[in-house]
């Protein structure tokens, strides 16, 4: 069956003679057909993929929106877009403008293509089952406040994107409404506003990316059972950044990532039921706040190294556990050698508390007699949550990169 | 013996100088939202898109930014009535400039995508509102409308 459907399978070429534009390649081509694209520069946006046809880019051809158009439009099932250079979209402040949009189909396949300057750069709109695999993006929109983003999802279900560069967008990935999805192996670097931004999008799984001095860092936003595997969350410094902010979260699990330079490693606001387990935290202002309209969340076997603060919190009530982390301001001792520290450790001081409430505080950070009533809470504790505790510090730092 | 000392003119000036400053300084209307700087007050997204910004000033003229109508209404839920002062949402055509909610018409529909989804556009004029209400597939809506289903 498969020869037969092979031996049916015809091939068009665009930029040849006989088809100078793609437009007329697909006009000529049948489902199952491959349309060679040859290498030249093509104006005619936008194009409209109405086939099940393989659209092959040969030596990367460009496909230029002069700034006006949306590039590519594909409506049919089962479309591959291979090798093709999406160039210049058009801009708008009313309409998201795409390089290249999915509308209603399923099946699609987009892989080894460039983005240059498209407003919005691949674009899903009730797509299904489609895969968005090793292209890149780039915009250097000159307002930052007007740029789209790089992988727009928007109510899709059973997405793959991976092994995507993002750059320069408003936000690198974001998704709305999209289910049962992976995102895997992307890097996300210099973008406006958010590195990855989920919204209202359950059951997904990222693993293995990389976020990058973004302009807030990654933003995960009321979703449940997300999974978030051994992603790197790296240098988003600026007042109102974050590795990952997670506001109203639930049912989901945070392990083996890399915090590392934030301004605030995770922030957490109206999550529950989240288990963060093998997480390393280095040098960030804040490893973590976590706001009292949390709960059940447990944080486990995770390493906090080098922070400003490891946990600040701005309530008393504390309805989350903690065990078995390593702390490296831990001054405990351990006399049955048993690796666990012997008495429990208070990650969070008084002092994060003050700039909790009052962020001008800050200024005080490190003068002698913050670390007077730093030491003075830690003997007696009277304004640091009392059950805000880990009761088994581990003595040593877990080995939890490669 | 003390000697009667009159203000100088200089002192004069700079004291209504100063005044003035001071009025200026409580001056009501909106302030600037720094787009693309900025957090929402309610759901802590930064807040990039001018069409979308909107602004609660309370009585005592601090400035709370959003970046949805629909954080601006859930922040209203959760504060007293007699502390809101005025509510500022853009112009979704032209130059987006803050103007008072109650005199705006709103455009719901969920081809506007809206940062937090909650997919309403204010118009200053009712022509301009049932324009776009027509091209988005949308209703239209008053303020009034808005806050009472809030409640």
């Amino acid at each position: 069956m498969a020869n037969v459907l092979f031996a049916l399978a015809g091939s068009v070429t665009a930029g040849s003679k006989a088809f100078p534009t793609i437009k007329s390649a697909i006009a000529a081509a049948k489902d199952g057909d491959t349309v060679f694209v040859l290498s030249k520069t093509y104006t005619e946006s936008p194009i409209v993929v109405n086939k099940s046809i393989v659209l092959m880019g040969q030596q990367t051809p460009v496909l230029d929106g002069n700034l006006k158009h949306e590039i590519m439009i594909i409506e049919a099932d089962g479309v591959v877009i291979e090798g093709l250079h999406f160039r210049n979209s058009g801009f708008s402040g009313y309409e998201d403008v795409a390089g290249l949009r999915l509308m209603q189909c399923r099946d699609v396949m987009v892989r080894n293509n460039r983005f240059t300057n498209t407003f919005f750069g691949v674009y899903g709109q009730h797509a299904v089952n489609c895969i968005i695999q090793n292209n890149t993006f780039f915009s250097s929109a000159l307002d930052e406040t007007v740029s789209g983003n790089g992988i727009h999802c928007w109510k899709s279900d059973s997405m793959i994107i991976k092994g995507n560069r993002v750059q320069g967008h408003r936000d690198g990935i974001y998704f709305e409404f999209v289910t049962n999805s992976l995102i895997e192996g992307n890097t996300t670097t210099g973008n406006a506003r958010y590195g990855l931004h989920f919204m209202f999008s359950n059951d997904d799984t990222y693993v293995n990316n990389e976020f990058n001095d973004n302009g807030a860092g990654v933003a995960v936003m009321y979703s449940k059972r997300v999974t978030m595997l051994h992603n790197k969350f790296l240098k988003n410094t600026g007042t109102s950044a974050y590795g990952i902010l997670l506001k109203d979260i639930s049912d989901s699990h945070i392990a083996g990532n890399l915090f590392m330079d934030n301004t605030v490693g995770i922030f957490m606001e109206g999550s529950s039921r989240i288990f963060l387990t093998q997480n390393q935290f280095t040098a960030n202002g804040w490893a973590m706040r976590m706001q009292a309209s949390c709960d059940d969340i447990k944080l486990s076997r995770s390493n906090f190294e080098r922070n400003s603060f490891d946990v600040s919190t701005n309530g008393s009530l504390v309805l989350n556990k903690f065990d078995y982390n390593y702390w490296d301001k831990y001054q405990g001792y351990d006399l049955d050698k048993n690796g666990i520290g012997d008495v429990s450790f208070r990650p969070t001081s008084l002092f994060s508390m003050i700039t909790e409430r009052n962020a001008a505080a800050m200024m005080l950070f490190r003068s002698a007699i913050v670390s007077l009533i730093d030491k003075a809470e830690k003997v007696l504790p009277g304004i640091t949550p009392e059950a805000l505790r880990d009761d088994k510090p581990s003595m040593h730092p877990f080995k939890l990169l490669k | 013996m003390i000697e009667k000392q009159k203000p100088d003119k200089m002192t004069i000036r700079l004291i209504l100088l100063w005044m003035v400053a001071a009025l200026v300084a409580c001056s009501s209307g909106p302030k600037p939202i720094d787009y693309g700087k900025e957090e929402c007050v309610f759901c802590k997204m930064t807040i990039m898109d001018k069409q979308f910004g909107c602004q609660v000033v309370n009585t005592k003229g601090k400035a709370f930014n959003f970046d949805d109508v629909s954080c601006l209404l859930s922040y209203l839920g959760t504060t007293k009535p007699e502390e809101i002062g005025a509510i500022y949402v853009p112009d979704y055509t032209g130059l987006n400039e803050l103007l008072p909610a109650a005199e705006m018409h709103f455009v719901k529909s969920e081809l506007l995508h809206s940062p937090m989804a909650g997919n309403m556009a204010a118009f200053s004029g009712k022509d301009s509102a049932q324009h776009y209400a027509g091209n988005l597939k949308g209703t239209m809506v008053t303020w009034e409308n808005l806050i009472s289903k809030d409640e």
